[in-house]
């Protein structure tokens, strides 16, 4: 008999054990909003048996018939007893209070999922107070630079917003917003992301022990859930800061029915200089750069067993330039002649994501939620020159370009939350997403006023077609009243080019509590990706290209085992420490100086595979609770890569490998007038590649001497250099008054505080004469540096 | 498009500063560095030098001393010592389809390489044709049909122009005493294709519009596009391009005349060593300075040090534009200094 037939034997039979019992389900949901509040702790007190709540606030618990005393408690919230004789199924929906002031001293009482006995490890919950509360650069409040802070992810360059976790690379994320996958979350290059914290619910960071309802990336997944809107009245905020404003609002539509929460930001640098502009170019000229977000959700309720979500983002970066001058001159004639010339050009690129969700409990055990999804990456660049001669009325010189590529998606996913019994916990369900990916088009228009000849023209690839499809089932459950498992199984399968790759993921993650303080962990996930970020630069930009797998470029897999503990130092404080091993197989890398900006053609030939490792321990001291909160994280790694026709199939440090790596990161709250945000950062030089001796090439026949250049640089190993460390320390100070309509706030934040000069590029340059004088040296290691000090100021009120 | 980004990207840069770093040379160890091109019929040479630490001028620290052997098909030719690093097999040329081996022994490190010489490119036919381009400029369009045989090939075109200048003067104080002076110059074409062989090689399309990888400025490609079958290379000259040497007018009242003009098309098959060291070596020259960009090696073959030992065949169609000449090339006297010859 297999292994499985006895797993369903051993479930049924379970089933027959609480043939008995009675279910109590219902919503968790903030009191004063109605925000419903995922993972919520509901249990029952005396038996301490007990359940969360889901992503959409859902709770079910199946308990024998009886006297019970049940509590629901969460994070900043009053937690809520309440007696009950279960005699029948029963809905129960609590609503909780939240706690002003939330010290050490609250009695939390016994919760039955938090960070110390939870069979999930390394995730992390990030609090969005949190996130406003820390000091930001430029006054912008980010959700993923605060996970950036966390062990165990690297940032990437100075001040943007990659994700590289665990040795992963910055497209082995997956990011989902309200479900939907998010293909560039990044504005100006990453210096801001595209999430705007006003419009987000809840953000959970998973850095391995991936659940099996998770799957299509390596590294990671970031879950951010939207707010849904406030329930009862309107409310709302805004902000204005130096670089940007923005709104919220939120509020019923139909009071207790249909909400909505709608967040627009944009920046403003190039409204205000649009008059400089205009005055320095006699009005000609028009120029200048913007990003702007749109977040929209809207919630209605049709009865206790059915709700539907319709929420989008969209967002955009843009850099325009518009000229209209005008010459005159004299022709042969002797006479004026004007000539106007048109210049426009634009490069943009955004998401949108759409999600239309729908909530249906079928019974008090099981919880269905079914999306539609649909996501678009753009990136566009547009450029036109006319040239007309406005004298004689005749058109000139024309010319014309635009080049267009990125990604687009549209999905169907379906997801079941089944509670059985108190002890298990079963998620599964499906999903397929049909992919159009589009490598980039150039279409291409030039005539010239004194010849007919035309070039009308369109150069790259057709769109790549592709669907991706999965399925899973996870059951959380306990195996003893210390040993309690996640085990799962997630099953993709992805079709392009006639070619099916399938992949079957076992997922495994353990918890045993050695005492009530301290518990173990141990998990593995083996993971697939079907689709690949090619970059020819070393840092993110936005014409990099997602592109599918195909015949012969293999989807990426990692396998990551983990192994840690959790011990509560206190009811406020916990300590973990987790170690992590992964590998990874099938990684892509452009070959040197391969190129893949606008002609993809055969791109498969331009990449190299292979393997990557990456190992370390992380370390969290965190604490939740109090007027004081915050963490210290530390993580010791390495992350290599060995290619066989990259580094002469020597392996190398990844780019982002790091070994040490440090996190301070505090908040405190002084009174409710005023709090103060602290992070400081360090961490070992990212690995670079530098030139190392010059070298006398060869002397070559036939050759154009005026393009040969035959003496070239000699590099050692991929990465052989390490740049200096990085450190930097952020503070933030933050001003509340309260207000007759609301509350507001100024924000005053330092970025790089003691204005630490960190390296953002390395490059030789010629020393000066007097240098040269004094060393004999001819060239000499520079350090680039981006941001000094930098001191904002921003505004909000909320009402 | 990159420079645009790099713009907008740049502008973050404005509170940008910049300090001198320490780079440790120590840890970085000095190669030997061996070069070699060989082609049938010519003398194989080979240089051994020594690298520079990067922060100083470029100068090539030559070696004291070495021995070389140089191996035919794994045959032992002959053993070869040099004081200066210069390497000559005189008496020794290399032959088609011979793979050749070389092993050095100097400053105490065994330097290894290997290449061989391909066989003749098979030409069977060169079309020319005359045409003016949108600017009115005459250019003369090549159709060079090859056969390419079963195997991985890399091809390499260039064409190069001979020049004999008569200059004539008068001498005033002497009557009408006219005297000639003669200049013999040789300079290589640019060539200007659309043809994809030589367009795709970097994804140069677009020209500088869009800055997407370097041109094809030496004009190999490998025949992905054609292996094994026949095919049609098609590219223009340009009189007035890039490198094209021309340092006199030939008005009518010039006392400049050109005696004559020859184009000589050299149809090359590289070996897979030489593709791609040319290859490499244009990439690195594009995105060394591009401190986004990770930098390319150049392509080396050697073993326990760096360089390129590589080999490659000529085949040649010359094609006279002009021939004025009455007299024999022996009679006159070639003034020094004229001549720009790169073979």
């Amino acid at each position: 008999m297999s292994k499985l037939s006895t797993f369903f034997i051993l479930f049924f039979l379970t089933q027959l054990a609480f043939s008995q019992t009675f279910t109590i389900r219902g919503f968790v949901t903030d009191q004063t909003n109605g925000e419903r509040l995922l993972n919520a702790n509901v249990y029952e007190q005396k038996i301490l048996r007990g359940t969360i709540s889901n992503n959409f606030g859902f709770y079910s618990l199946t308990l024998p018939k009886g006297k019970y005393s049940i509590a629901c408690s969460f994070v900043g919230y009053q937690t809520q007893l309440l007696e009950l004789n279960l005699q029948k199924d029963t809905i129960i929906d609590f609503k909780l209070a939240t706690i002003a002031d939330l010290d050490e001293v609250t009695v939390l009482g016994q919760k039955v999922e938090s960070k110390l006995t939870s069979t999930q490890m390394s995730r992390v919950d990030i609090q969005m107070d949190k996130v406003q509360s820390l000091p930001a650069f430029l006054g912008e409040a980010d959700v993923i630079k605060t996970i950036q802070l966390l062990p165990g992810v690297q940032s990437g360059t100075e001040g943007t917003s990659g994700l590289y976790v665990r040795g992963g690379g910055p497209d082995q994320n997956l990011i989902l917003l309200d479900d939907v996958p998010v293909y560039n979350a990044e504005h100006l290059f990453g210096f801001f992301s595209v999430f705007n914290p006003d419009a987000i619910k809840s953000v959970s960071f998973y850095k391995g022990g991936f659940p099996a309802r998770f799957g299509g990336r390596l590294s990671s997944v970031l879950d951010i859930r939207m707010k849904d809107g406030n329930e009862k009245e309107l409310h709302g905020n805004f902000s204005i800061g130096l670089i940007s404003s923005k709104i919220n609002l939120e509020g019923p539509l139909v009071k207790d029915k249909t909400t909505f929460n709608f967040s627009a930001r944009r920046t403003y640098a190039d409204l205000l200089a649009r008059p400089f502009m205009l005055t320095s170019s006699n009005g000609n000229d028009i120029g200048g750069y913007f990003f702007h977000d749109l977040n929209m959700k809207i919630t209605h309720k049709f009865s206790d067993r059915s709700r539907v979500y319709l929420s989008g983002y969209t967002g955009r970066d843009k850099a325009y330039y518009r000229s209209d001058s005008k010459y005159t001159y004299k022709n042969e004639n002797n006479t004026d002649e004007t000539t106007q010339t048109k210049d426009k050009f634009s490069l943009g690129w955004g998401n949108i994501t759409t999600a239309l969700r729908w909530n249906y409990i079928f019974s008090n055990k099981l919880f269905a939620n079914t999306t539609l999804t649909y996501s678009r990456y753009l990136f566009d660049v547009m450029e036109n020159t006319t040239k007309k001669n406005l004298t004689t009325g005749k058109m000139g010189d024309e010319f014309g370009l635009n080049y267009k590529s990125g990604i687009e998606d549209f999905g169907l996913k379906m997801d079941f939350d089944y509670f059985p019994t108190p002890n298990h916990r079963v998620k599964f369900g499906g999903s397929i997403i049909d992919h159009t990916f589009r490598p980039g088009i150039l279409a291409f228009k030039e005539s010239d006023q004194e010849s007919t000849a035309k070039i009308d023209t369109a150069f790259g690839n057709p769109n790549i077609r592709a669907q991706e499809m999965y399925a899973y089932i996870e059951d959380n459950f306990d195996l003893s009243a210390r040993l309690s498992v996640n085990v799962g199984l997630h099953s993709s399968g992805f079709l392009v080019d006639d070619t099916f790759y399938a992949s079957l993921q076992p997922r495994v993650s353990a918890r045993f509590m050695a005492s009530d303080r301290l518990s173990l962990k141990a998990a593995y996930s083996k993971m697939s990706q079907n689709i690949h970020l090619l970059s020819s630069s070393t840092i993110n930009l936005p014409t990099d290209l997602w592109l599918p797998t195909t015949k012969k470029v293999k989807p990426q897999t990692s396998h990551q085992f983990a192994l840690g503990g959790v011990y509560r130092v206190n009811p406020a404080i916990d300590f973990s420490i987790e170690g992590f091993y992964k590998s990874m197989t099938n990684l892509l890398e452009y070959k040197e100086g391969a190129s893949f900006v606008g002609a993809t053609t055969g791109w498969e030939d331009k990449v190299e595979m292979g393997k990557g490792w990456s190992y370390g321990a992380e370390f969290l001291l965190e604490k939740t609770i109090g007027k004081t909160t915050g963490w210290i994280g530390y993580t010791w790694s390495k992350a290599e890569r060995q290619f066989n026709n990259l580094n002469w199939g020597r392996k190398f440090y990844a780019r982002y490998d790091r070994r040490h790596d440090v996190s301070f990161v505090m908040t405190h709250k002084f009174s409710k007038r005023f709090d103060v945000g602290m992070t400081w950062v360090y961490g070992t030089g990212n690995a670079v590649t530098l030139p190392t001796q010059n070298v006398s090439g060869a002397y070559m026949p036939y050759i154009n001497q005026f393009t040969y250049q035959s003496n070239y640089e000699y590099f050692g190993q991929r990465n052989n250099y390490r740049m200096p460390s990085y450190h930097r320390m952020d503070v933030g100070f933050n001003f509340h008054k309260q207000k007759k309509h609301g509350v507001r706030t100024w924000n005053l934040s330092f970025y790089n505080a003691y204005s630490r000069q960190n390296p953002f590029f390395l490059y030789f340059e010629q020393t000066s004469e007097a240098e040269y004088n004094q060393t004999g040296k001819s060239r000499k290691l520079t350090q680039l540096s981006l941001f000094p000090i930098i001191p904002s100021i921003s505004y909000s009120y909320k009402f | 498009m990159k420079k645009y980004i790099l713009i907008i990207l740049l502008l973050a840069t404005i509170f940008s500063c910049t300090k001198t770093l320490d780079f440790d040379e120590a840890n970085n160890e000095t190669q030997l560095v061996l070069n070699s091109i060989i082609w049938p019929d010519s003398v194989i040479a080979i240089s051994i030098s020594k690298s520079t630490s990067i922060l100083f001028d470029r100068q090539v620290g030559q070696i004291t001393g070495g021995t070389l052997d140089l191996y035919e098909d794994g045959t032992l030719l002959t053993q070869i010592t040099s004081p200066t690093g210069h390497f000559y097999a005189s008496g020794i040329k290399p032959k088609a389809g011979k793979s050749y081996r070389i092993v050095v022994n100097s400053n105490g490190k065994q330097l290894e390489a290997e290449t061989t010489i391909p066989d003749q490119a098979e030409v069977l036919s060169i079309d020319t044709t005359s045409l003016i381009d949108v600017n009115g400029v005459r250019r003369t369009q090549y159709k060079v049909k090859i056969k390419d045989p079963i195997g991985d090939d890399y091809y390499r075109i260039v064409v190069m122009n001979e020049q004999l200048t008569q200059l004539s003067s008068r001498d005033y104080t002497d009557g009408n005493n006219i005297t000639r002076k003669y200049y013999y110059i040789t300079s290589q074409y640019w060539i200007n294709s659309e043809d994809p062989v030589f367009k795709s090689l970097y994804n140069s399309m677009g020209e500088d519009v869009i800055d997407m990888g370097p041109e094809n400025d030496y004009n190999i490609f490998p025949d992905d596009y054609f292996k094994g079958k026949e095919y049609s290379v098609q590219f223009q000259m340009s009189p007035n391009g890039y490198g094209y040497y021309n340092p006199y007018s030939y008005g009518e009242n010039s006392p400049f005349k050109k005696l004559f003009e020859r184009n000589t098309i050299h149809i090359q098959k590289l070996s897979k060593d030489m593709y791609n060291y040319l290859k490499y070596l244009k990439l690195y020259n594009h995105y060394h300075d591009n401190p986004f960009s990770e930098p390319v090696p150049v392509y080396s073959n050697v073993k326990n040090g760096t360089g390129i030992f590589a080999g490659f065949n000529d085949n040649t169609v010359s094609h006279f534009e002009k021939v004025y000449i009455p007299f024999s090339m022996d009679t006159i006297q070639i003034e020094e200094g004229s001549m720009y010859n790169y073979h």
